[in-house]
């Protein structure tokens, strides 16, 4: 085998062989513009129907620092031309403040998938509490 | 997971090293590179383990689940095996549109070829583990309709059963502690008066776990026979080995014809988008609209149900896995208003042989199954408005049916091996291969 095919075989399966998340975040920013989403899929690329995992980080939309606000999150995936999406729920686990780690990730089919994340957050109103949700949706071709 | 993608490199890179043959050029310029790729995953690898069942590799396991998979005892009338459905000469099936066990049966027989490799069990996936799954025919009125009780007394009073139990699984109750055992007995909750309820009933909880276990042993040992059926020596796997190394022999294992029709599949057709990967199949579940004469069937809605309710499921007491991620698939299913009228996905490996066709085995031939995938005439309406989009008509002129077809034949697997064939089958098969030499 030559050497420079050696060379680019033994990186190949250092690649394949590496658990790494996407070196480049997907990102987007909530309907609101309030918050800025960071999300980086664990193996990257994102293998066929297999499980993956996703971290999500969100930062505040005006000043770009990491969010620190106490939120829920809902992850979801939908597949908008095939009328369907995944077939799990995931499970979001808060890491540290603005960091998220979402398992139960699977992508059975290949084609366009659609990212959804909510955002619930509770505000105060005057004199009582009132719950307020923002979303995106990151598309990902796969 | 690791290990498919490296193959996948490992493919590519010699592809790119061996394709100096102006045949291998040739032949791979027929497909995109998209369609390339996607052929080179359905190159088949060992199962990944079933953590659920730590017996699966044992071959005193796998000897006494060959002996319980062809064992005609383990039915009500003493009639009927796994093996009556599961016929190795068909393709793991039986040939008929409904399985007749006892009775005849609601449900078409699925195939058992490379079976380790799914996800889920059964067309509706109520079952998440081959030994699981195992369980259920044995005691269904229709199948098998045995019982838990009957399979441990066969267990326990032959002699060459109950010595291979104890070899796997530890001694099994001695007789005197099984007199105390009524003949047959399980579960039968929503028939009160049943006798199996009765008998059921009529044991202690401690009784009913021990008996539960032994049960569950039973179907670990057929589950272990079952995962020895697997087979990736078709011609297409010959062709996708030929498509990595160059070798001509390897590329001409397909005719031109089975070529076209798997640029078809992987490619225009988007018979890929569900029948992907190493067993031609997603593993989940879609409503294909399939004709039908009735009512919506419930599918995977009720699958999903029946799955979180059996205590032989992977989150059980009887599973082997007690790690923290045990049960992962378990605890992420979802349970949607989609999933009424959808069934898994057939794998298609030797699907030549397993005829008829779909869950209901509404189609004879394969003809009629691409006819179906044409033309959508007589398709059952989608279950829901906004069900699988993507299933549209594909409008395949006479030429593209044939390519399909052809391509669907050159996954005909080889006749399985007298190694899993019964005791006695294997050993009139031996004779015959003996003497024809």
């Amino acid at each position: 085998m030559p050497k420079c095919l050696s060379v680019l075989f033994a990186l190949t399966l250092v690649a394949c062989g590496a658990n790494s998340p996407s070196p480049v975040p997907l990102a987007g920013r909530t309907k609101s513009g309030s918050c800025l989403v960071e999300v980086r899929p664990t193996p990257w690329p994102i293998p066929l129907n297999e499980p993956f995992e996703l971290t999500v980080e969100l930062f505040d939309g005006v000043t770009g620092e990491r969010s620190e606000s106490q939120v829920f999150l809902e992850v979801d995936a939908w597949m908008p031309s095939h009328g369907h999406g995944m077939l799990r729920k995931t499970r979001v686990q808060q890491v540290e403040p603005g960091q998220y780690q979402v398992s139960g990730m699977l992508f059975h089919m290949e084609g366009e998938w659609e990212l959804r994340i909510a955002i619930a957050q509770q505000q105060a109103n005057g004199d009582f509490f009132q719950v307020v949700r923002d979303e995106l949706a990151l598309p990902i071709e796969l | 997971m690791k290990r498919s993608r490296v193959l996948l490199a490992l493919a590519v890179l010699c592809t790119a090293s061996c394709f100096g043959n102006s045949a291998a050029e040739e032949v791979r310029a027929q497909f995109t590179e998209r369609e390339l790729a996607r052929i080179l995953r359905t190159a088949l690898v060992a199962p990944m383990p079933d953590p659920t069942n730590a017996f699966e590799g044992n071959a005193d396991a796998i000897d006494l689940g060959r002996r319980l998979f062809y064992d005609q005892r383990l039915s009500g009338n003493g009639e009927v095996s796994c093996a009556s459905c599961h016929d190795p000469a068909q393709g793991w099936t039986d040939g008929r549109q409904k399985a007749v066990g006892v009775n005849e049966t609601g449900a078409h027989t699925p195939a058992l070829t490379n079976v380790a490799h799914n996800r889920w069990f059964f067309w509706d996936g109520r079952a998440d583990s081959l030994w699981s799954q195992a369980l259920q025919p044995i005691e269904h009125p229709d199948e098998q309709g045995g019982s838990r009780l009957q399979t441990l007394h066969l267990l326990a009073e032959d002699p060459d059963l109950a010595e291979l139990y104890g070899r796997v699984f530890g001694e099994l109750p001695q007789e005197e502690v099984r007199e105390a055992y009524p003949r047959n007995g399980r579960p039968v909750p929503e028939e009160p008066e049943h006798a199996h309820q009765l008998a059921w009933a009529s044991l202690s909880e401690q009784q009913q776990q021990e008996v539960n276990l032994i049960f569950s042993n039973a179907g670990k040992a057929i589950a272990a026979f079952e995962r020895c059926i697997t087979t990736n020596s078709t011609a297409f796997d010959r062709f996708v080995d030929g498509l990595r190394t160059g070798d001509a022999d390897d590329l001409a294992a397909i005719s031109a014809e089975a070529r076209s029709g798997a640029a078809l599949f992987f490619g225009e057709a988007r018979c890929h988008l569900c029948h992907s990967g190493q067993m031609l199949s997603d593993l989940e579940f879609h409503d294909v609209r399939v004709p039908r004469s009735g009512d919506v069937e419930p599918g995977r809605w009720d699958g999903i149900a029946a799955l979180v309710a059996d205590p032989f499921n992977g989150a059980g007491v009887y599973s082997d896995d007690k790690s923290q991620s045990a049960n992962v698939e378990l605890r992420h299913l979802r349970r949607t208003r989609h999933n009424a009228g959808e069934f898994k996905t057939p794998s298609l490996r030797d699907v030549s042989r397993t005829a008829p066709y779909m869950h209901s085995g509404a189609f004879s031939t394969l003809e009629e199954v691409v006819e179906h995938y044409s033309t959508l005439e007589g398709a059952a309406p989608f279950t829901h408005e906004d069900s699988e989009r993507v299933l549209i008509p594909l409008n395949l002129d006479q030429a593209e049916k044939r390519q399909l077809v052809a391509f669907l034949r050159s996954l005909t697997a080889p006749l399985p091996a007298p190694s899993l064939l019964a005791p006695a089958a294997a050993l009139k098969q031996s004779v015959v291969a003996n003497h024809n030499l």
